[in-house]
Formats: C-alpha cells, sequence, structure tokens
C-alpha cells in the first residue's frame, strides 16, 4: 500500500535519515519487528551493547584479573587506583583488590536483578491477566489474596524463609520474586481490566476462542509496553534490596560481595578512600541507565503501530 | 423449523441512574439462508439484540425470554457450552473494524486463529484457507496482508478483514451490526454487495443491522423495524417499502434522501426524539411522534399480523396508500 509505505518512510526520515527500509518489510512476526526497531533506536542499541560488555566482563573478569577477590594484598590497604601492583580500581581497607570484587559483586547483583525480575514477571503477569481477565469472584478472591501478601512485612517474610530454609543465596532471589509479583500483578490486573472490554477481546470471544487462547495471545500481547517498562523499574529497586538485605546480614555473606554492599561499604569510607565508592557506584548507574534506555526502547519497539 | 427463534426477548441493564430497558418483548425469527435485516436508529436495542444472541451482553445486563437457535435454547447456557455456537454457528461483524482487530498481532495470525479455533489444520493449510478467504471477499494482494498489521489497511480493508474472520469458521447465521456505518458509501456498497453474494452462494443467512434503510433496499429479503426496544413492523421487503403499515416505518422511508426529488425540497425528518430508556411512558412508544396518534395509543398496541402479510405494531387499522 503506498499510503503506509509513505507513512513509515515519512516518521522514520524524520528520526533516523538513511535508515528507512526501500521496501515494506517482509517476514514478520511480533518479535522481528520489534527487533528491527530496536535496532534503529541508537540510544537503545548503545545502551544494550554497553549492557553486554558490563555482563561479560562480570563472567570473564575472574579470569583475567590480577588478583582475587578475597585474599587481603596486607602492604597495600586501602591504595587508589593505578596499574602498578595489579590493583586496577584500587584496594579495601583491609587490601582486598577492589577490581575482583566489583566484578564478583556484578555477578550477585545482575543474577539477583534478572532472576528475581523474571520470576516477579512471570507469576505478576499469568496471575494479574487471569484475575483481570476474568473479572467478578475470580478477581476478588485473588486480589484479596494480593492484599493479604502485601501486608505481610517483608522483614518478617524474609527472616521466617531464612530461619525455615538456612541461609542460601537463592532464597534472596525467592524472597525478593514473591514480594515484587505482587506489584506486577495489580498493574497488569488494571491493564487487563481495560484490555477485555476493548471490542477485539469481544471479537475473539464472539470467534469462540477459549479464554486461555485470549489471555495468551489477545491480552498478554498487549501488556507487553507497560509490563517491560515496569520490569525495567524493578530491576533497580530489586539489586537495591538485595544490597539492604545483605547489609542487615541475611543477603551474600562476606567475603562474597554485591554491588550493592561494595557501595554501602565504600560510603563509610567516601573521604579516605573515595575510589572504593566511585568505582562500585559507576558499575551500578551504569547498568540502571543501561537498563532503563533499553527499555524504554523495548517499549517503542513492540509497538507496531510505532515506527518509531 | 426456524434456524433463530427469538421469544419474548427482553434485555435491561441495572445502573446507577436505574434499570435501563433496551429491549422490551421482541419476536422474531430467522429462517436458515436468509438475508435479514434490523432497522432502527440508535438506542432502538438493535445492537443489543444482536449481542444477546451472540452471548455477549455486558456485564450488568440481565435477560429474559428465549432466544433459541437450532433448536437449542441459548439464554442461561453457561459460557463454555455457548462457545461451541460462536464462531461455527453465530459469526458476528463488528461495526468497527479498526478496533475489533487486534493491533499487535498481523492479519494472518488472527484469521489463523479464527479458522484453527474451529478447523484444526496445520499452518500452511491454515494460510491457503486464509488466502483464499481474503480473495473471496475481494482484498487485493492476499499473500501480502497476511504479514500486514491492522493499521496498515484502510478502514474499508480492514472492514474486509473483519468479514473474512467472521467467516472462516463457517457459521450458519452471520451477524452484521452496522458493518458499513464507519465506512463511505462506495465501499458500502461494496460490502453489502459482498454479504449477499456470500449468504447466496454458502446459504447462510445474514443478519444485518443498521440504522439505513436505504442501504437494505436491495440486499435483505425481510425487514424488521425496531424502536425504542420494540418490534414495530416485520415484513417483506417489497412490502415493507411500498405498502408499510406503520407511521414510524414511514417516516423512516420518507427521510431517505431521494435523487429524484426536487432541488428545493426539503430533506425529511421525524420531529422529536426516541424515548428515555430509562422511563418509557406506558402505551405506544413512537405515540408522541406519530402525526397519527390518538387516545387508544395510551394503551400499548399488541403486535398484529399486518395486511401485506407481515407484523406491525399499531392500533390503526390500515394508514392509506
Amino acid at each position: 500500500m503506498t499510503g503506509v509505505n509513505q507513512s513509515a518512510t515519512g516518521s522514520d526520515a524524520e528520526t533516523a535519515p538513511g535508515l528507512l527500509p526501500a521496501a515494506p518489510p517482509r517476514g514478520r512476526s511480533l518479535w522481528r519487528d520489534a527487533g528491527r526497531r530496536l535496532w534503529s533506536n541508537h540510544a537503545a542499541v548503545i545502551a544494550g551493547f554497553l549492557l553486554l560488555i558490563i555482563v561479560l566482563a562480570v563472567i570473564a573478569a575472574p579470569w583475567f584479573a590480577p588478583h582475587d577477590y578475597l585474599t587481603p594484598d596486607w602492604e597495600r590497604a586501602a591504595s587508589g587506583p593505578g596499574t602498578a601492583a595489579g590493583h586496577w580500581f584500587g584496594t579495601d581497607a583491609i587490601g582486598r583488590d577492589l577490581f575482583a570484587r566489583t566484578m564478583i559483586g556484578g555477578r550477585i547483583s545482575l543474577a539477583v536483578g534478572l532472576l528475581a525480575t523474571l520470576v516477579s514477571l512471570l507469576i505478576g503477569v499469568v496471575y494479574g491477566a487471569i484475575a483481570g481477565y476474568f473479572g467478578g469472584r475470580i478477581d476478588d478472591v485473588m486480589m484479596r489474596l494480593v492484599d493479604v501478601l502485601y501486608a505481610l512485612p517483608f522483614m518478617f517474610f524474609v527472616i521466617l524463609l531464612m530461619v525455615v530454609f538456612q541461609r542460601h543465596i537463592v532464597l534472596v532471589f525467592v524472597a525478593i520474586g514473591a514480594v515484587n509479583w505482587l506489584d506486577m500483578a495489580r498493574i497488569v490486573r488494571g491493564q487487563t481490566l481495560a484490555l477485555r472490554n476493548r471490542p477485539f477481546v469481544e471479537a475473539a470471544r464472539a470467534i469462540g476462542v477459549r479464554p486461555a487462547a485470549i489471555i495468551r495471545r489477545h491480552i498478554v500481547p498487549n501488556l507487553l509496553g507497560v509490563v517491560i517498562v515496569y520490569a525495567t523499574l524493578t530491576m533497580p529497586q530489586v539489586i537495591l534490596v538485595e544490597s539492604f538485605l545483605s547489609f542487615l546480614g541475611l543477603g551474600v555473606q562476606e567475603p562474597m560481595t554485591s554491588w550493592g554492599l561494595l557501595v554501602n561499604e565504600g560510603a563509610q569510607e567516601l573521604e579516605v578512600a573515595p575510589w572504593t565508592l566511585i568505582f562500585p557506584a559507576l558499575f551500578l548507574v551504569a547498568t540502571l541507565f543501561c537498563l532503563n534506555f533499553l527499555g524504554d526502547g523495548l517499549r517503542d519497539a513492540l509497538d507496531p503501530k510505532d515506527y518509531f | 423449523m426456524p434456524l433463530l427463534e427469538v421469544r419474548d426477548l427482553e434485555i435491561s441493564f441495572a445502573t446507577p441512574e436505574g434499570t435501563v430497558h433496551a429491549v422490551n418483548s421482541v419476536d422474531f425469527d430467522v429462517e436458515a439462508g436468509e438475508f435479514m435485516a434490523i432497522v432502527g436508529e440508535s438506542g432502538s436495542g438493535k445492537s443489543q439484540t444482536a449481542l444477546a444472541i451472540a452471548g455477549l451482553i455486558a456485564a450488568n445486563g440481565r435477560l429474559s425470554g428465549s432466544i433459541r437457535f437450532a433448536g437449542v435454547e441459548l439464554i442461561g447456557l453457561p459460557e463454555r457450552d455457548y462457545r461451541r455456537w460462536r464462531g461455527g454457528g453465530i459469526g458476528l461483524i463488528f461495526q468497527d473494524a479498526v478496533t475489533a482487530l487486534n493491533p499487535y498481532r498481523t492479519i494472518g495470525s488472527q484469521l489463523r486463529e479464527a479458522l484453527v479455533t474451529h478447523f484444526p489444520c496445520s499452518r500452511r493449510e491454515a494460510e491457503r484457507r486464509a488466502i483464499a478467504m481474503l480473495e473471496q471477499v475481494r482484498l487485493a494482494d492476499p499473500e501480502r496482508r497476511l504479514r500486514q498489521y491492522p493499521h496498515e489497511l484502510s478502514g474499508g480493508m480492514q472492514q474486509r478483514v473483519m468479514i473474512a474472520l467472521a467467516l472462516l469458521p463457517r457459521p450458519r447465521l452471520l451477524i452484521a451490526d452496522e458493518p458499513t456505518s464507519v465506512l463511505d458509501v462506495t465501499v458500502q456498497a461494496d460490502i453489502g454487495a459482498l454479504l449477499r453474494t456470500y449468504q447466496q452462494r454458502h446459504d447462510t443467512a445474514v443478519m444485518l443491522i443498521t440504522h439505513d434503510l436505504g442501504f437494505v433496499a436491495g440486499l435483505a429479503e425481510r425487514v424488521l423495524v425496531m424502536y425504542a426496544g420494540q418490534v414495530m413492523e416485520y415484513a417483506a421487503i417489497d412490502a415493507l417499502f411500498h405498502h408499510s403499515e406503520h407511521p414510524y416505518t414511514r417516516g423512516l422511508l420518507r427521510s431517505i434522501p431521494r435523487l429524484d426529488a426536487p432541488a428545493d425540497d426539503a430533506l425529511h425528518g421525524i420531529p422529536g426524539n426516541p424515548p428515555n430508556p430509562l422511563a418509557r411512558p406506558a402505551g405506544c412508544p413512537f405515540r408522541e411522534r406519530c402525526p397519527y396518534a390518538f387516545d387508544t395509543c395510551l394503551t400499548m398496541p399488541p403486535l398484529v399480523r399486518a395486511a401485506h402479510g407481515g407484523l406491525k405494531r399499531c392500533h390503526l387499522e390500515a394508514l392509506g396508500p
């Protein structure tokens, strides 16, 4: 259709000259289209690459870092960054290599962020979409359960978990995910309530499509935008909650560390050894920035109507 | 036995302002394979009647009476059983295809879903049949359409997709709820012809719902005229157009603009407004706008056999030429 081509090229040309497709794109699915649109969003692409570098560095660092993360270098305790002794980011108060610690802490922080967010995403979307779509009594019962869980104090819940299952890093994921899905469920339910009265849902019902298929194929794709933005907001929050738990001694334990913990320790030594704050904070902030840009780009890319 | 029997259908909605009586005691039949039309102005209850047949009345709606489809009572049927009648039994074309198509999915995936829900088959087979159906609704370049999103098509093309969507499960009764009211007149005629051709070729009953008597002419075999939730007149199309027995239908017919009228002829309308559905006055609902109204009209006229062979709801014996 010529009209479509024109509108597509028109908006492409405004924002990204040189990227406009010559012919209407072929072989389409929501994800493939989204990929193409994401690729032409410079901020998101750069953020994605930076994030990839951070992730790779965090995974590979212990193999190329000159020092490990737990052996104190007594002669160079609290020394500043430099290349001479191989302590690129300097050392902490008891002489452990900050570069190695930042990398190892990144593993924990990213893993917690990713897993807890995925868990809350999965449970929250399924739960919220079901409650919102069926409505009525099912909705009432399901959402009251959410309210009850909300009322449960988070710390109490975590301590309970620790007592029952012993302290274990996986429990941190579970605890955070188990609390965060409540927000997600509420948001998704609200969106679903609005979506289920949209004519295309009614049209699907009129064709005789089963409720499970309507939720999967009609409701959930329309939720993606909101869900992704919320997920990118959840991830930083989760990383910070982890550091809080660790600070209280409920999360990761010394000598293991995480970005949240490193920032916490660094903040206390800010005046004498500012690098102990700056480097972990730099990584944390860069990661959160990248996530936000990427999430923003994904939201735009996942809207088929949005050529930019 | 008629394909669809509607008896004493009443639809009301509980709202904060009170109970809205959208449809009051509606009776009619639809024969298998016939093309019938329901005509009425907005608020006459025609769309709610259609939704009631498809079992898609809003949650605050209340139904009473009887809707029998192929001999099966639909009112009170649990959702799970109702689903079996939707699509394959009763197909529904919505007024606004722009909102009735999922913006996040390609035309192809939506058509495949409509088909596979009723006739499980391979992806390739589904695609082949979707293309054949798009050709049947005369949408140009069907292979490419399958890969496009709804917003990439024009309103008329989207409505054709919507029709294809409703036809793929091969319904025995196709309800078209104002399928053309958002489209321009030339497309409107095309869509009408399309429905007519399909009905004749596949022996599918069509129930066309519209506010435009002019659109119905040349398409429908029988026309049901609704006003304020009541059946006013139900007759064969020629009888209705040439020998209407009801002042309301006469008013509607006169309000169709004519090309052969003198240029200085004013447009005709029916003075006044339909009664408030929250508080309908007693008696004939058209009484206050009817030029023939007399004392007896303060009581509700029964639906009786009229001289043209159809049904009418009017106290007048005859209406003259």
